[in-house]
């Protein structure tokens, strides 16, 4: 036998099986990686008892396990991975193969065919992805995140990958408002973002739309999709929101397109959340943690949002039928149903506690307040951590002002204070002339 | 100042298949056509700490539908002049290639030990290969060399001769610099 010989064959066939798949062409890179697997199976096997012949061994059996893999060989991949583990002392390709071990586990018991294709998609779907890392801001448990997290996480981030989504498709092409409408609904199928990998130690997780190309679909479609994610991460996931930055937004969107993908992005990337977002740069890898969103960016961005007290008592959908008998109209409701939750924002310049005298603002701040019907009103301000629910809007908010301005006196009557309440400090400083005469 | 073709690389690997090297080839074809015009640029080769110029020429006559991917054609297009560089300015003759997982790792040697040789990934010289088509913040030619002696330093070739070759497109400029 002539090791060489045969690697270098079963490497030009793995060659060209990468290309067949560059052609679209399926069913040819099937039988090439199937031929180029089972070349260099015979060459891995040729060295298990030959320890004296590293690095050779060592890569040739890694080489052996990936190329059964990618033909769907699952036990044979299986086969090269144990032994490599065992007996390779080479850290890196340990590594490499504990990795691929995973993958070897979700696809055992499938056919030869639907492990290939399996494999294929998951190794598509993962050249497309975007790494991320949830870390929790404050080590209250470990740096352990909750599912909690991952659901405030996952809700904004889908939301405002949708809306970006619909608009990005609807500026490459014109259309009416149905054609629209119906978009829209057709967006909510086709962004359908899955996890890649994902693993303990924080929350490290990957991220890839789905774009296997369904009957219909034209190129141009199915491009679109796997392009969303990345694009959608560096565009807005990512951006800074620098001056010149909200300016170039504003040029391209309009302010309802703004509101819809922006706005589910502000309570992920407050101050006040409680955990970080990084992601893995997919060109250098290096780990970059996402800036915050403040109140003087989010007030630049978007079109506020405003609700009046009247307004909100009419928070609520109905169906209602109306019928003209005889010149009379009579109206039927039929169905009447409260919103379930509502976000806007509340503009004030004042901070009105029950006691004491209202302390005036240097600029306007935006309060969030994010109703739910479960719970009622919930006022928050971003930049900072107070929080205050009421089912009552009025006394919502007089609750809140209550507790910002007792925070206010709190953090100035602190001596030593800890790494939170000294940013806290700094944020609320900016809005108050001499803060420091507030203190008893 | 001297005249290269990026198919020279063909004479240099006699080992790597000819349709290989070619599509390798059309990926840094992709990447320098995005900001040189007429298939021909001067580039810097900047090799062990020595800088020199010279000038590069290339086809463009293919069908690059499928070549879109801008972090591919960084990484496919910087193999090509990484293979160039080793083959064709430095005199290496033989290139060993095996699968790891999504990509493949490429050593080189300066000689062809025969086909009869067990370990005959044995004694080469390994190479970290990289591509950015244009720097932009953090992502630079610099930070880019950086990061990958600090990749060599963390696996298994810390202790092999080894090297890194990163292609800027923009540029262009291609820079070797030897690990150890």
């Amino acid at each position: 036998m002539k090791p060489k010989i045969l690697h270098q064959e079963a490497m030009e066939l793995s060659f060209k099986a990468k290309q067949s798949l560059e052609e679209n062409n399926e069913g040819a890179a099937f039988e090439l990686y199937k031929k180029a697997a089972d070349l260099e199976s015979q060459v891995a096997e040729f060295y298990f008892d030959k320890p004296e012949l590293e690095p050779t061994r060592s890569v040739i059996i890694r080489s052996a396990a990936f190329l059964n893999l990618k033909a769907g060989h699952i036990e044979n991949a299986q086969k090269f991975i144990f032994f490599g583990l065992v007996n390779i002392s080479d850290e890196l390709i340990r590594e490499q193969l504990n990795n691929v071990l995973e993958i070897v586990v979700s696809l055992r018991n499938m056919s030869q065919e639907v492990a290939y294709n399996e494999f294929k998609y998951i190794n598509f779907l993962r050249q497309r992805s975007v790494h991320y890392i949830l870390e929790p801001s404050a080590l209250t448990f470990g740096h352990s995140i909750s599912l909690e997290m991952i659901k405030e996480f996952s809700e904004g981030y889908l939301k405002s990958l949708k809306a970006f989504a619909v608009t990005k498709y609807k500026q490459t092409i014109s259309m009416s408002k149905d054609i629209e409408d119906s978009l829209r609904r057709e967006i909510e199928k086709l962004i359908n973002p899955l996890i890649t990998q994902s693993s303990y130690g924080s929350f490290k997780f990957s991220i890839a739309n789905d774009y296997l190309k369904r009957p219909g679909e034209e190129k141009k479609l199915v491009d679109f999709k796997a392009n969303v994610v990345p694009r959608f991460h560096h565009e807005i996931f990512t951006n800074p929101l620098t001056d010149d930055d909200i300016k170039s937004i504003r040029s391209k969107y309009d302010d309802e397109e703004i509101n819809e993908i922006f706005r589910p992005l502000f309570k992920l990337k407050s101050n006040t959340t409680p955990y970080k977002i990084g992601y893995f740069d997919s060109e250098n890898l290096y780990k970059v943690y996402l800036g915050r969103i403040i109140n003087k960016q989010k007030k630049q961005l978007i079109a506020i949002n405003e609700l009046n007290q009247e307004d909100i008592g009419e928070l609520e959908s109905s169906i209602v039928h109306t019928r003209s008998t005889g010149g009379k109209l009579s109206k039927n409701i039929i169905f009447k149903e409260h919103l379930k939750s509502y976000s806007f924002d509340y503009p004030t310049n004042q901070i009105i506690p029950k006691s004491g005298s209202p302390l005036i603002l240097n600029d306007r701040i935006l309060l969030s307040v994010n109703f739910n019907s479960e719970s009622g009103f919930e006022f928050s301000f971003d930049d900072f951590h107070v929080e205050y629910t009421d089912t009552q809007f009025a006394r919502g908010l007089s609750g809140f002002y209550t507790l910002f301005y007792d925070k206010i006196l709190l953090l100035v009557s602190i001596e030593k204070k800890n790494e939170q309440e000294q940013k806290d400090f700094d944020v609320i400083s900016k809005y108050i002339g001499n803060i420091n005469s507030l203190k008893k | 100042m001297e005249e290269y073709h990026l198919k020279q690389t063909v004479d240099f690997l006699p080992q790597l298949p000819k349709e290989q090297i070619i599509t390798q080839n059309y990926w840094a074809a992709v990447a320098l056509n995005k900001y040189h015009k007429n298939s021909k640029v001067e580039i810097e080769f900047k090799i062990d700490g020595e800088s020199k110029k010279a000038i590069l020429n290339w086809d463009s006559n293919f069908n690059d539908a499928a070549m879109k991917e801008s972090i591919d054609i960084a990484n496919q297009g910087a193999i090509a002049l990484a293979w160039f560089v080793m083959s064709v300015l430095l005199n290496y003759r033989s290139v060993e290639q095996t699968e790891i997982g999504d990509g493949v790792d490429y050593r080189f040697k300066s000689s062809d030990s025969g086909d009869d040789d067990l370990n005959f990934l044995n004694d080469y010289h390994y190479v970290e290969v990289s591509g950015i088509l244009e720097e932009s913040g953090t992502n630079t030619l610099d930070s880019r060399i950086k990061y990958k002696h600090k990749q060599i330093i963390r696996g298994a070739k810390r202790d092999e001769p080894s090297s890194v070759i990163i292609t800027l497109f923009s540029q262009p400029k291609t820079v070797k610099e030897l690990h150890k």
